[in-house]
This record gives C-alpha cells, sequence and structure tokens, in this order.
C-alpha cells in the first residue's frame, strides 16, 4: 500500500520554527535540563529543567477533572501518577472537551461556548448546545481547544491521547498542520494509547460485524455495551468512514500527519481463536484479530479508512526511533458451539471481556499489561513503564 | 444439556463506557430510543449475507453492510419501506456505498442497487442485488435467498452425525459437517486432525430429550442435547452429557442453490 511521503522540507523548517520558539538547543526536547549556565557569582548554575506538559485527552464519556494529579479516578492512573510523582520535570494538564462532563457543577452543565475556528474538520453546524455535558460533543470543537491549549502552554509538551481522545488528537493534528499553527512549535510528541485513529466499529452499530457467525454474538452485545449513543456528534464522527475521518485523514497534497513530531502508538491485538468441540476431540477453525473489541487493529497507513476502522497508526510505515508502535497481545479461545446457547455466550463474552487489553479494562490494567519495549534490548516491560520511559526523551524515545 | 441457568456478567468498564447496554437516544436529554440488533439475511450457500438495520427513525436506518465470500463487502445505505406487519421492502439505489475487498485495509467508491423483501417474521428474505466494484463497472446480479429450515429432520441429523461420531467414522462425519469445517479442512486434512488426537472412546449415544432451533447472524441452528457413556481402567464407566450444534446450510453435494440440509458443527465440550 502507497503511504504519504513525508516532506522534508516542511520536517525540518518545522524543527527549525520549534527550535527557535522553545529556545532550545539541539538536543532532545525531552532532555529538559538542557541549558546549563553560569550564576553572577561565577559558579555553574544549576540546570535550567524545562517542564514538559503532559497534555492528557480523555476518552469518550471521560470526565477531564478525573485525570489531574488531585484526582487520578478516570483511569491511567499507573501513568499519571509517575507523572505527577515528578512535579520539577513534568506537569500534567487534564484537556476538556467541548460538552465535557467535567463541566458539570452542582448537578448544572456549564460547558464554555466551542472554539468555531475548525478549518476544514468536519462539524455538524447543529451539534452547538450549551446544556449538555456528556464528553460525546462534536470533535471538531474540541479539537479546536486543544490546538489553542497547546499554543497557550509553556514548555515543551507531549499529548497523550486515549480512545476518542485519539480521535480529536489527530483532528488538532490535521488543523495545526493545514495553517501552521502555533500549538506545533510547542507539542514535539504523541502517545495515543488505544485511539480512535479510523473509528469504532462499534460506533456504526456493528452491521458488518452482525453477520458473522462467530463474531456476531459476541461482538453485537459488546457494541451496546459499549453504550455509544450513535445520535450524538461525537460518536457519529468516529463511525468508521465519516465525514470526520474524511476531513482529518485526507489522501490530499497536505496530509494531516506534521512530519516533525514523534509519535508513538499503543494497540491491541486481542485474538479470538475458534476451536469446536467434536465430543472430547477437537478442531481449529480460525482465528479473528478483535483488536480491543471496541476497536480493531485497522491499518498504519495514516489515510487509509477501513471499512471497520481501527487504531493503529504509524506514519511513514517504519519504526524509527521517534515513531513505533507497541502491540498489546492476548488470545482467548472460544468454541463457537457455545455462541448459541445463552449461558454459554454470556460466559464467554465475560471471559472476553475480562482480557486487561480490552478497552473496557485498559485504563485501570495499563500498570500490568506487558509490551515490548523499544528501548535497548527490547525488555518486556509495562505499558505505563515504557509511556513514562518515552516521556523521559520522548523525541527519540525509540532510539537504542 | 442445555443450561439456562443465569450467568451474573461482572464486567468492569474503562473509562466511562457505562450507558445502560441496548439504549440510545435519540439526542442527549431526550427520552431513550432502544436500537433493535441489525437484521441478517444469509443465503444457505453461506456465501452472500446481507445485515441492515430496518428500525425506523433512528440515525442509521436503511445502513448495511453486504458481503460476498472471498470478494468483499460493500457499506452504504438503503431505502427501506415497511409494506406489511414485519414485512421491509428494499428498494433503490444504496447512497454512501464503499466497498472493501476481501483482505484489504482500504475501501473505494462503488455502487449498489437492491429489489426485493425481508419477512422478519418467517425469518425469509429475496433480495435481488447489483453492485460494481473498482475494475468491475459493469453491474453484477447476486439473488440473497433463504430457506425455510425443516425442524423435523433436525433430531434424525443429529442421531446421525452423533452415530458417527460415536463410531469414529470420520469421513461420514465430515460428509455431513458445517461449511465452518469443510471450508477449512479438506476430507483428509479433517480426518488426520481427528486421527491425530488420542480421546476416550464412546458408546451408548442417545439424544436427551428436545431440542430447539435459534435464528441468529443470518443462520438457523438446532440445538440437541445427548448423552453417552465412557469406559476406561480407572474409573470404569462414566456418563456425559453435551449438546450438538446442527446448522441448516445449503449441502455441498451440489443439489442446486436453495437447497439445504442440517449439518453438524460441533458439540460443546462434554461434561460428566
Amino acid at each position: 500500500m502507497e503511504m504519504t511521503p513525508r516532506p522534508k522540507c516542511c520536517a525540518i523548517a518545522a524543527l527549525a520554527t520549534a527550535i527557535v520558539l522553545l529556545g532550545l538547543t539541539l538536543v532532545p526536547a525531552g532532555a529538559y535540563a538542557a541549558t546549563p549556565g553560569m550564576s553572577g557569582a561565577g559558579h555553574p548554575a544549576p540546570p535550567r529543567v524545562q517542564r514538559r506538559t503532559i497534555e492528557f485527552v480523555h476518552g469518550i464519556n471521560g470526565n477531564f477533572q478525573q485525570f489531574q494529579c488531585s484526582d487520578l479516578a478516570g483511569g491511567f492512573a499507573a501513568i499519571l501518577s509517575q507523572v505527577c510523582r515528578n512535579p520539577q520535570s513534568f506537569r500534567d494538564d487534564s484537556f476538556a472537551y467541548y460538552q465535557d462532563k467535567g463541566f458539570v457543577s452542582s448537578g448544572q452543565c456549564n460547558t464554555p461556548t466551542p472554539d468555531t475556528m475548525t478549518g476544514l474538520l468536519f462539524v455538524d453546524p447543529n451539534s452547538v448546545n450549551p446544556g449538555i455535558c456528556d464528553s460525546k460533543g462534536a470533535l471538531a470543537y474540541s479539537a479546536a481547544a486543544l490546538d489553542k491549549r497547546i499554543a497557550s502552554l509553556a514548555g515543551p509538551v507531549t499529548v497523550v491521547a486515549n480512545s476518542m481522545g485519539g480521535a480529536i488528537t489527530r483532528g488538532w493534528l490535521s488543523l495545526a498542520n493545514f495553517n501552521h499553527d502555533a500549538s506545533l512549535a510547542h507539542a514535539d510528541s504523541v502517545i495515543f494509547l488505544q485511539g480512535a485513529q479510523s473509528g469504532s466499529w462499534a460506533a456504526a452499530a456493528g452491521e458488518a460485524a452482525a453477520a458473522n457467525p462467530t463474531l456476531g454474538p459476541i461482538l453485537t452485545p459488546i457494541s451496546h455495551l459499549a453504550g455509544l449513543d450513535l445520535n450524538r456528534p461525537g460518536v457519529i464522527d468516529v463511525t468508521p468512514l465519516s465525514l470526520w475521518y474524511d476531513s482529518v485523514n485526507p489522501s490530499m497534497a497536505s496530509p494531516g500527519v506534521p512530519p516533525a513530531l514523534a509519535y508513538y502508538n499503543f494497540y491491541s491485538n486481542l485474538v479470538i481463536n475458534s476451536q469446536i468441540n467434536l465430543g472430547f476431540f477437537k478442531l481449529n477453525t480460525g482465528s479473528f484479530d478483535a483488536g480491543d473489541l471496541v476497536m480493531l487493529p485497522g491499518s498504519d497507513n495514516p489515510i487509509e479508512e477501513p471499512l471497520l476502522g481501527g487504531e493503529k497508526f504509524l506514519p511513514g510505515g517504519a519504526q524509527a526511533p521517534n515513531r513505533h508502535e507497541f502491540a498489546m497481545d492476548r488470545q482467548v479461545n472460544i468454541n463457537p458451539v457455545d455462541l448459541s446457547i445463552p449461558p454459554l455466550l454470556a460466559r464467554d463474552i465475560t471471559r472476553i471481556l475480562a482480557s486487561p487489553i480490552t478497552h473496557f479494562q485498559f485504563p485501570n490494567m495499563d500498570g500490568t499489561v506487558d509490551v515490548k519495549g523499544c528501548g535497548p534490548g527490547s525488555p518486556s516491560v509495562t505499558a505505563a513503564s515504557e509511556v513514562f520511559r518515552i516521556l523521559q526523551n520522548p523525541t527519540r524515545g525509540c532510539a537504542s | 444439556m442445555i443450561r439456562y441457568r443465569v450467568i451474573i456478567a461482572t464486567v468492569t468498564l474503562g473509562v466511562g463506557l457505562a450507558t445502560a447496554a441496548g439504549v440510545v437516544y435519540a439526542q442527549a436529554g431526550s427520552p431513550p430510543v432502544r436500537l433493535s440488533p441489525q437484521y441478517v439475511a444469509r443465503d444457505t450457500s453461506g456465501s452472500e449475507s446481507l445485515a441492515v438495520q430496518l428500525q425506523q427513525g433512528v440515525r442509521n436506518t436503511g445502513a448495511f453492510d453486504f458481503t460476498l465470500a472471498g470478494i468483499g463487502t460493500w457499506a452504504g445505505v438503503i431505502p427501506i419501506r415497511p409494506t406489511g406487519p414485519r414485512i421491509i421492502h428494499l428498494q433503490g439505489v444504496a447512497a454512501n456505498v464503499k466497498f472493501q475487498a476481501a483482505g484489504t485495509g482500504t475501501t473505494a467508491p462503488a455502487t449498489v442497487r437492491m429489489e426485493g423483501q425481508i419477512d422478519q417474521s418467517h425469518n425469509s428474505a429475496v433480495v435481488n442485488i447489483w453492485v460494481t466494484r473498482p475494475q468491475h463497472p459493469k453491474p453484477a446480479h447476486h439473488l440473497l435467498k433463504t430457506s425455510h429450515p425443516d425442524i423435523k429432520k433436525a433430531p434424525k441429523a443429529a442421531q446421525k452425525a452423533g452415530g458417527e461420531l460415536a463410531a469414529r467414522n470420520w469421513p461420514a462425519l465430515y460428509d455431513m459437517a458445517a461449511s465452518a469445517i469443510t471450508q477449512r479442512y479438506t476430507q483428509a486434512q479433517f480426518v488426520h486432525a481427528m486421527k491425530a488426537q488420542h480421546q476416550p472412546g464412546f458408546t451408548g449415544f442417545m439424544l436427551a430429550g428436545p431440542g430447539q432451533s435459534r435464528f441468529t447472524a443470518g443462520i438457523t441452528y438446532f440445538i440437541q442435547p445427548f448423552s453417552f457413556t465412557t469406559k476406561n481402567k480407572v474409573h470404569g464407566h462414566t456418563a456425559f452429557t453435551a449438546d450438538m450444534l446442527l446448522v441448516w446450510e445449503q449441502s455441498k453435494a451440489g443439489h442446486g442453490k436453495g437447497h439445504a440440509e442440517w449439518h453438524f458443527a460441533g458439540t460443546t465440550a462434554p461434561s460428566p
């Protein structure tokens, strides 16, 4: 498959701009003790530590108030608690969606006026409503707000995005890249955690999955369990092949992925093996990679839009010191015969949902799920440890 | 045996994916609208399937996926019109059609036209479908036609399959196996896979009470409880029960499109 070429001129220009604006020397932005100086008395001054802002963009239905150092109840505590324990090096900034649940106060929804500078991003003109706080608002408004937020932050910024937050982040990247926005001089890296890169099959109400004899009985209840309100703008946006993705993943001259940033992507491969019983005998009849159940793996190529969406993302198509995909792998065996018997189906769905790499579990299991790290020796480490290690030097997080 | 005890599914949900199962809101703040599952119609050959949202008044009314095994899937929105109680007519040119070839990760524009109807009360469908795809601009016609399962024949088929299983007559069992098995294994491969396993033999195969049919994902199944006995030197005779699954689909033997019978699709794990 043809991958989008990275324009070297633009990458260099963007990098140069970032260097000027950040006042950095040519060292990795993550090396935050970058500029040693001299004190007035002639003694070496302590290194000026440039704090890195971790801009956390939560997932659908999340509440931005619960991803702050004062309250990490929303999930990903294994990552964010490490950030919060190092205030000299990091600052946690939890991003608020347009119509975020966190805007509810004393039972009242007080969502701010949306940022309508959405450029070429698709947005439904009827999606403005100050009375809704459900974290399922139109993604374009949140993407525009993220652009402004990052531009307002001091110091280098790493965006860490989960689920629908990944889709919003892709919207910001596209918007900022097209407009050459200042936010790209502040952010130097993005880490996706099960991001909605090309959409969730569940948001399409699972038309295709429903027809699969083995997977249909499993995935259709999971689609309902995910509780995606199919008529809300944000859910419509994360439907595969939506107008939103057409505007974010453009196969046009100016691709929606700024070439100068570092990208790291964590996605799930939950492989469901079909194993039929014939009395005591067993027969394997195939496997299916169900991704994290809410999103399938999809395609690495940022401009491709698979029919059922996906969460893979590797601009340029090859692992590099500043670009890497981390697969989180698990397998589960299912006897398809069981799926036609309701109690056994319920048992199997429960068993599948219990996997720590599913979309439902991972936010609270990021400290236990192992991945193959990209550091020297490629050790097996937890996803949370790997994310925090990358944050030490995010522009070259996978350099050997 | 068919076990209908309730299993409580305790699921810890991550970042807020916790809306009540199966409930979809027409608009935030308004009364909830229950979204019906997609209707799935499958040709008895198993090679053609159509999943379509028949519920009126929801965002994805008429949204469909039409899949041709080995070729790919067309997705779009087709006009639907109720013409009777639980009878829906599909007619017209589909909108926003994308085609994804089998085994690929991307889509391309295509066209789909349909003419036919679905009778949800009888789980039957007859739909003419014309499709185009890249490099194939001339519409290709497909007739998706379901057939009515003959439930009365199911216990006899289960008895035969159980007999072949007990006798370890693998070639005969393969001959009545479902497409989920025969599409993946030749008869020789199937026989080899079975003979390579060392499992206790069983005797006294018996159907254990009435079976029941189910319609899921466009397929009619028949679930037949059965029992049997094993014998070994340590434990002596041990009685087991399990369920056998039969599926109503077209025979391999070339009786023509639309001719279907019950095929063996496997069993649950036996339990003493």
